[in-house]
């Protein structure tokens, strides 16, 4: 009996053995991409800066824009596909997309799952509120029955929940856009996001307006499945030339530090 | 390969109580909305077999435009629509917005059962009631509901196991429930096979037992009624 059982467990360790080491031999993502002249990227259109349809119902935004200089380098295509926030990671895990281009926060239980490239960016995570509220700061959220609104299983949850213990988190489906829509209705009493994108919160709904204070500086990179060390590689060193002659810095002005990009978009 | 590999359970245990929390609201609120469309599902039947053309007009007209758009729709309406109508701008938590659409939600289909359960007994009972002395409220209280009941028990126990199924959309308007712990998961450790599969469970679970109570219920009243 004994040796009956041992010879199962054999069996079974080669050929786990076997699936193991198939995966040694890696297909190198980066490659796919150049030899079928077209990258694959997930984004999630949620609205200006980083990721809308404009005026003329063009695609862009500055991850969108971003990523169509990576490939003009590449000397590929882009396609693009469109994921709300839920489904971004499945759609990079089971290689429908090479990489996801959004405003992903690198945190260190994200990156045992994915690879994150360097930040191209630190964003101030601000709180916004409606005209008629009475606060100054964001610290003056933090208050039994003040109802916070953060996109639903965004990063801004846990910078909400960490630094604004007394107030109810809400965690609303569809993106930033979403909470500022329930902020407007009286729903919610504030909002969490990027300046960024608080910045045309104020601009799209009177009297919105950002409270002083930053809540937590919030990086964003774009992530990649785990093994494609070369396309992270590639990525950073692309964001490391992009930073040197200063292109990165002028994406960020126009998208994200002034509303520069409104005259060619809205 | 091991299971850890496939389904990391060791992640899904670490969130059990994020799980358990949200097995327990999506539980609770599904018990909620069932009673309240229930006894509003009766009510709206009557209205059905009202006299006042009006009233029948009213109740149609609701039940129609339920079925016709989608739970999303009606739940987004009542949480970002209501709040942009002057009368209507009562200010609600998540969980009442959530309660109150899928009750009315809910309510359209329950009321159909019922008005179909009701219509199954041949109207010629009624008549063979009157016939041996009945009044017409007698003829229903003991010849026509006991047999309504008895039709309506099993769709209403399989239209509550759809009900459970849609408290998920909940989760849209900042509703914890089953699937919201799966999104907790997912936005913690980017794993969408334990996020997602982990509250599939659950629904299983809980669809199972409703599929064997529904089945009971049936023999129990299929027993009774010859």
């Amino acid at each position: 009996m004994k040796t009956l059982r041992n010879s199962v467990f054999a069996a079974i360790a080669c050929l786990a053995a076997q699936l193991s080491g198939a995966s040694v031999v890696q297909a190198d993502t980066l490659s796919d991409i150049v030899d079928r002249g077209t990258v694959k990227v997930a984004v999630q259109t949620q609205g200006p800066p980083y990721s809308f349809v404009d005026k003329n119902g063009e695609r862009t935004g500055m991850a969108v824009e971003l990523v169509r200089m990576m490939a003009e380098d590449m000397g590929v295509t882009v396609e693009f596909s469109d994921y709300e926030w839920k489904g971004l990671i499945p759609a990079l895990l089971s290689k429908k997309v090479d990489f996801i281009a959004a405003d992903m926060s690198p945190t260190p239980q994200r990156a045992l799952q994915l690879l994150f490239t360097d930040p191209f960016y630190e964003s101030d995570i601000v709180a916004y509120v409606r005209g008629d509220s009475p606060a100054k700061t964001w610290q003056d959220l933090d208050k039994d029955g003040i109802q916070i609104g953060v996109p639903q299983a965004s990063s801004h949850v846990k910078y909400s929940r960490d630094n604004m213990p007394k107030s109810t988190v809400v965690e609303l489906s569809g993106g930033s856009p979403a909470v500022a829509q329930a902020l407007s209705v009286g729903r919610v009493d504030a909002g969490v996001t990027a300046r960024g994108i608080a910045a045309q919160f104020t601009r799209e709904f009177e009297g919105m307006r950002i409270l002083d204070g930053v809540i937590v500086k919030g990086a964003m990179s774009f992530p990649v499945r785990p093994d494609d060390t070369h396309l992270a590689a590639w990525i950073n060193n692309w964001f490391r030339i992009k930073k040197a002659d200063r292109t990165l810095e002028r994406m960020i002005d126009y998208w994200v530090l002034t509303d520069a990009w409104e005259a060619d978009h809205k | 390969m091991t299971l850890a590999e496939i389904y990391n359970y060791r992640v899904a245990l670490a969130y059990l109580p994020d799980f358990a929390w949200g097995l327990w609201s999506t539980l609770w609120i599904s018990a909620v909305c069932l009673c309240l469309s229930l006894g509003f599902g009766a009510l709206v039947a009557m209205g059905h077999a009202s006299q006042s053309r009006w009233i029948r007009l009213g109740v149609v007209s609701y039940v129609e435009l339920i079925r016709s758009t989608p739970l999303l729709i009606q739940v987004y309406f009542i949480y970002y629509g209501l709040a942009q109508i002057p009368v209507l701008n009562i200010p609600m938590p998540p969980l009442a917005c959530g309660i109150l659409a899928l009750t009315i939600h809910s309510t359209a289909y329950m009321s159909e059962i019922i008005r179909g359960g009701i219509e199954a007994v041949d109207p010629g009972q009624v008549e063979g009631a009157k016939a041996l002395g009945m009044s017409r409220r007698q003829a229903m209280i003991h010849i026509i509901y006991p047999q309504a009941i008895a039709n309506v028990i099993p769709p209403i126990l399989g239209q509550g196991a759809v009900l459970i199924k849609d408290t998920s959309v909940l989760s849209f308007i900042a509703v914890y429930e089953l699937l919201s712990a799966g999104l907790t998961v997912l936005s913690d450790r980017v794993m969408p096979v334990e996020a997602f599969i982990t509250p599939a469970i659950g629904y299983l679970l809980i669809y199972a037992l409703m599929l064997t109570l529904s089945a009971r219920a049936k023999r129990h009243f299929a027993g009774r009624r010859h």
